[in-house]
């Protein structure tokens, strides 16, 4: 046990090393971020539990608080498995201490396990104080928390762990496996998030006819969903919500044996699955015609920067998780209104069942059309790849400090990578809205405009703040792609210009004219795009790019 | 300033570099001609990648002057670097590239000519044994094959002056024996080379001048012939080390001055 001991304070320490920032101002900031996006978390889910009470679903909030930990096993497990548990570093160093396999094993699933119990325990811990103040205070409710939260993620952990080196063996074994595994991932969070915005949209239409008979078989419907998509969940439930005992020690029982038999599995085939991981995807050789072709396409050096800029963001799949999906979601969006119309969000000329009048319609029309840039601004900032495109560099920066090329060109290139694709997607954002008539031109124009100013402004702020005090050290791309000031300066600072700006735009469509307030937000648009620019010039004077 | 025949290829003139308080190369003045294979040599942590990295406009310095062919790195970085190629002790690599695309990232970079790209990476890579290899990704290359890789990188725009940093690491006999062919064509041709090296047969085989730095200060320079005297370059390095080991550790003191 001692080994086994040693070998998970290493793994934890690990662990715990890759959530520290990288400087201490980004570390402060950080903990702050940290701690804000916890408390959001706990209220949204203390929220989401007073809901299920208030709609008559409290029995299932035991189950829900399983299906909770359960998820955060899974997610935790799957991104963080490879690395920790297989395709490690220290393989050959640790394979070879005089210590059995199956310890070895051991301490690095209960460090997986660990982790996400942590993250399960934050999310499920409002839903069941929920349930002990609003619900049942009584033993079983006590000591079913309790288990819940220890045992929720144990199952998915184990599951996780198998999935998540089925993915990586499958990757390594394509040339352009990051590419094929964005993509899919990518189609997989859209049609998600579409499935979401739908099903949201038709409860919304089906809500104002729903009857009360309705409503008890949805209910029941949910309940019955919740128990087969996780049966561990449907055991709680009816642990707490029927005093079962039995119920309660077959999830303890379950919780147990399906991890111990996923851990004596992967320990038995431990050195296979590592030596599968280990094969590399070769191609094969070029033939004289490829290597001519190749060679024969040449390229300025600013436009091979570029292109090397857009490599880097599809060769690191946690760089273009971040920094890729707001493009998708603008599309998403304004597909999304040119199907559903902005018609339908001012509900067709009645609010809450209130009819109002064609000025008033006109009016909240414009209105919603004026905040619309702010939304296109918000996806935007969610695009930040210049603003750690310094740091992500890493151990290779030595590589762009020694091009005899100016840091205008080399910043420039990593800012025109980012900018141009977002300009152009705004842009057809604003085109698909204007042809399906849902926006008028000035509409258009502020979608662009707006959209672009702000990011413009803060992705310069945050290339800037990168190119001085770059992170270049960084164990995981994470460190710098997730957890790096920069990208903190964009999606805070932007945050807050967007949720401002939209406040300022409704005031003004209140005090003034649509029209008014439509030409206001346009010309403070291009402002913070030309103090973006301004800050951009500065950066480029003051950066040596010397790392 | 226009490059002569009496033009250095490098000069490092009162070199000096600071770490906070720490001093880690102090006053270090050398002059790199055409058709030198200089070697430089120390112990770890003597300063030897410091000064690489100075010379090749990855890391700025605080006192005295380094000038390429003539131009200053600090005044003009940029022409400075187009005089250089330079080839780290770890090969760290964009590893989401495949071995072709940074061949052809350096050659748009530095702005080899199209008709020459081809002839210049096959004859390249075949004499280093990775041709066959560079439609792969450079994830799946081992440490000795990044290391070609970056070692033709650095040839392809035939810099007049080439720096290198362990570069003889990783590599296997054949591409060893091949990278020091490469070397001396390049010094032969008129240009020059500077390396660091733990290796000292092969520095002792291969340069034609040779410099010891020790805790951060110049202490031997000159001919290899030289430097060795009757002795053996390892001899020399051996009874500099034992002095070293009875002297008061002078590069490391706080206020920077000898002692």
């Amino acid at each position: 046990m001692r080994n086994f001991f040693i070998l998970l304070r290493v793994q934890l320490l690990a662990l715990s090393h890759s959530l520290k920032p990288g400087n201490r101002s980004g570390g402060a900031l950080a903990v702050i971020a940290g701690i804000v996006l916890a408390l959001i978390i706990f209220l949204y889910m203390g929220l989401v539990a007073i809901g299920l009470v208030s709609i008559g679903l409290a029995n299932a909030i035991p189950g829900f608080a399983v299906l909770i930990g359960a998820l955060a096993g899974v997610v935790f497990t799957f991104l963080k498995a490879n690395g920790t548990l297989f395709g490690l570093a220290d393989f050959d160093l640790v394979m070879a201490l005089p210590i059995p396999r199956r310890i070895v094993v051991a301490a690095r699933v209960s460090a997986l396990y660990a982790s996400a119990t942590l993250l399960g325990a934050l999310l499920a811990a409002p839903l069941w104080a929920v349930y002990l103040a609003l619900v049942d205070f009584s033993v079983m409710s006590f000591v079913g928390m309790v288990v819940s939260v220890l045992l929720a993620p144990a199952i998915p952990t184990a599951i996780a762990t198998f999935v998540a080196f089925g993915v990586s063996a499958v990757a390594s074994r394509f040339r352009h496996a990051n590419l094929v595994y964005l993509i899919v991932s990518l189609v997989g969070f859209s049609a998600l998030f579409i499935g979401l915005y739908g099903f949201s949209f038709w409860a919304q239409a089906q809500s104002d006819s729903i009857t009360a008979a309705q409503m008890e078989g949805g209910i029941a419907f949910a309940s019955d969903l919740l128990s087969r998509g996780w049966p561990p969940a449907a055991l709680m439930g009816s642990a707490v919500a029927d005093r079962s005992l039995g119920a309660l020690a077959a999830f303890v029982a379950l919780s147990l044996v399906i991890p111990g038999i996923a851990l004596e599995i992967m320990q038995r085939n431990y050195l296979a699955i590592n030596a599968a991981l280990a094969g590399r995807a070769r191609a094969r050789a070029l033939t004289a015609r490829e290597l001519r072709d190749r060679t024969g396409r040449t390229s300025a050096p600013i436009a091979a920067l570029i292109m090397k800029e857009y490599r880097t963001q599809i060769g690191i799949p946690s760089y273009a998780f971040n920094c890729l999906f707001g493009y998708l979601l603008m599309l998403i969006i304004a597909v999304a209104i040119s199907v559903v119309g902005l018609d339908t969000v001012v509900t067709s000329g009645a609010i809450n069942g209130v009819d109002i009048s064609a000025d008033q319609y006109a009016s909240a029309s414009g209105l919603v059309a004026n905040l619309l840039p702010w939304v296109f601004a918000f996806c935007a900032i969610t695009c930040p790849s210049a603003a750690c495109s310094v740091s992500i560099e890493g151990r290779s920066a030595w590589v762009t400090s020694t091009l005899p090329l100016p840091a205008r060109t080399i910043l420039g290139a990593k800012l025109a990578a980012n900018a141009v694709p977002v300009a152009a997607t705004l842009a057809i954002s604003a085109v698909i809205m204007l042809a399906t008539g849902q926006i008028d031109v000035l509409g258009a124009i502020n979608v662009v405009v707006v959209g672009f100013g702000v990011f413009f402004l803060f992705v310069t702020i945050g290339l800037a703040s990168d190119a001085r005090k770059p992170n270049l050290t960084w164990a995981t791309p994470n460190d710098v792609v997730k957890r790096g000031f920069p990208i903190m300066v964009v999606v805070l600072g932007g945050l807050a210009a967007v949720t401002v700006g939209a406040m300022a735009t409704f005031a003004l469509s209140m005090a003034t004219t649509p029209l008014v307030a439509s030409l206001a937000i346009l010309a403070l648009g291009l402002l913070l795009a030309g103090a973006g620019w301004l800050v951009f010039t500065r950066a480029c004077r003051r950066t040596r790019l010397m790392f | 300033m226009p490059l002569t025949r009496k033009t250095p290829i490098l000069t490092v003139d009162r070199f000096e570099k600071r770490y906070g308080d720490k001093v880690a190369v102090r006053n270090l003045t050398l002059t790199v001609e055409a058709g030198d294979i200089y070697g430089f040599i120390g112990h770890n942590g003597a300063g030897k990648t410091t000064l690489i990295r100075s010379i090749v406009g990855a890391q700025p310095f605080e006192g005295g002057s380094i000038g390429v062919c003539g131009v200053d790195v600090t005044a003009d970085p940029v022409a400075a670097k187009r005089q250089l190629a330079y080839v780290p002790d770890n090969p760290d690599i964009y590893t989401f590239m495949t071995g072709i695309q940074y061949l052809t990232f350096m050659a748009d970079v530095f702005e080899v000519p199209r008709d020459v790209r081809e002839e210049r990476i096959t004859s390249f890579a075949g004499r280093l044994g990775i041709l066959d290899d560079l439609a792969s990704p450079i994830g799946s290359y081992s440490h000795g094959m990044r290391q070609k890789l970056v070692v033709i990188g650095a040839l392809l725009h035939k810099p007049k002056l080439l720096i290198l940093d362990e570069p003889f690491v990783g590599l296997d006999p054949v591409a060893s024996h091949e990278l020091k062919e490469i070397l001396h064509e390049h010094a032969a041709r008129g240009g020059a080379v500077f390396f660091s090296s733990h290796v000292l047969e092969v520095v002792e085989k291969l340069c034609n001048k040779v410099a010891i730095i020790r805790k951060g200060e110049l202490v031997r320079a000159g001919t290899t012939d030289e430097v060795r005297g009757d002795d053996s370059l390892e001899d020399v390095f051996l009874e500099l080390a034992e002095v070293d080991a009875a002297a008061p550790d002078r590069a490391s003191s706080e206020d920077g001055r000898h002692a």
